[in-house]
């Protein structure tokens, strides 16, 4: 079976190389270091899934879901946002923004995955 | 290549060297010398990197398979008690506190296993203190397994000098324990990287090799008192703690978050030092033990 493309957007290499370690094996797995370098992957590469860190600087979390949400391709691709224990606030404003869910970092390997597969369908 | 052929560990007789340490007579010394089955060692031969009074025990029905361990052992300044079975271990763990503990798989009576749990539930040993399952059929492979059990890591027989000298330096003590980060955990970290200690390893260094640039930075948006920009980077500096187990160093940058996102540009510099010197601590830290 042809594994599921994953693409994570996190300002953070270690976060990066962190989802990158529990993901590899059961997805293929990318990642961006920003929002605007996750939109042109996102523009130029088939994606079935992102992981979206909020608070990222220049275009924050928020400001990267809202431009993938605004290209008609992506407009239902399933995002999971990635986001501290102590951001509830972050966590009701992701869920109202329209995406698929949460997971609070660092990331709990079976939970990420589990959320992941669900997101997917699978 | 360096020899390191222990050849005894199941019981088979050959000669044993280590480095060009020929091993065959000193075992036969030891023999001569030592009679009961637990005793304290006092005697290193050199220190190498531990503090005063670290007491290692090696629980392990075969006398022979004690001497080699405790021979290895003995380039570093510990105190070695050895038990020849898991009862035995038990009442020495209610005399002593130890800070590295090493269990033989297979013993008559007690098992490996069964000696942890008694060790733990009976013998008031602390989940803290590393406990390492050794055995003829452990491989490296296996940690994984092992730690679910409740192991720290595992040493197959016989000994292999990297794999042994790498378990030794990740779980004894350090002899510079105050400059070991804050709440930093190495096991807790490790969960985050569900068990991978090659990247889990890297990293560590990798936050390490990023310090001093984030460093300079926060001062750089310090001086602007530039929060919002300060309060992002902090805010990944205490994300990338957590999830590395540096639990000191992630509570300082919340609360300088917080304080950034609060636009509080004098608490944030009140409190620069205090995270800048953890992080720095933690940064050397990383970098000398796991590059």
């Amino acid at each position: 079976m042809v594994k599921k493309r994953i693409l994570a957007i996190d300002d953070s290499i270690i976060a990066l190389k962190q989802l990158q370690n529990i993901l590899e094996k059961k997805f293929e797995f990318a990642g961006a270091t920003s929002g605007l370098a996750g939109l042109k992957r996102l523009d130029s590469e088939p994606f079935d899934l992102v992981l979206l860190d909020i608070e990222m600087p220049v275009m924050d979390g928020f400001a990267t879901l809202t431009s993938i949400r605004q290209r008609e391709r992506l407009k239902d691709l399933p995002i999971i946002i990635l986001t501290g224990t102590r951001h509830k606030d972050k966590v009701i404003k992701g869920i109202t923004s329209g995406v698929h869910g949460y997971v609070v970092k660092p990331a709990d390997s079976e939970l990420l995955i589990s959320k992941i597969e669900a997101a997917l369908g699978l | 290549m360096v020899q390191f052929l222990i050849g005894f560990w199941c019981g088979c007789a050959a000669s044993i060297l280590v480095g060009s340490i020929a091993f065959s007579g000193k075992i036969k010394q030891y023999k001569e010398e030592r009679g009961a089955e637990s005793k304290k060692d006092v005697k290193p031969e050199r220190t190498e990197h531990c503090p005063n009074g670290t007491s290692v025990l090696l629980v392990d029905d075969s006398k022979l398979s004690r001497t080699v361990m405790r021979e290895i052992l003995a380039r570093h300044e510990l105190d070695i008690f050895e038990a020849g079975s898991g009862a035995e271990s038990l009442r020495l763990v209610k005399e002593h506190s130890f800070d590295l503990i090493f269990i033989d798989q297979h013993m008559p009576g007690m098992n490996g296993d069964e000696t942890l749990q008694y060790l733990r539930e009976r013998g008031g040993v602390s989940v803290d203190v590393p406990v390492v399952a050794v055995g003829s059929t452990v491989r490296k492979e296996h940690e994984e397994a092992y730690r679910g059990k409740g192991y720290a890591a595992c040493l197959g027989k016989p000994l292999q000098e990297n794999r042994f000298n790498e378990i030794l330096a990740r779980l004894l003590p350090k002899e510079e324990k105050d400059e070991q980060p804050a709440d930093f955990s190495y096991r807790k970290g490790l969960t985050n990287f569900d068990g991978n200690e090659e990247v889990y390893r890297e990293t560590l260094v990798l936050f390490a090799d990023l310090w001093e640039e984030r460093k300079e930075q926060l001062r750089q948006f310090l001086e602007e008192e530039n929060m919002p920009e300060y309060a992002i980077l902090i805010h990944a500096i205490k994300g990338d703690a957590r999830t590395l187990g540096a639990e000191g160093l992630g509570e300082l940058a919340y609360a300088q978050e917080l304080q950034a996102k609060a636009e509080d540009a004098e608490a944030v510099e009140k409190g620069f030092a205090k995270v800048m010197s953890e992080g720095d601590k933690t940064a050397k830290y990383f970098k000398q033990m796991y590059s």
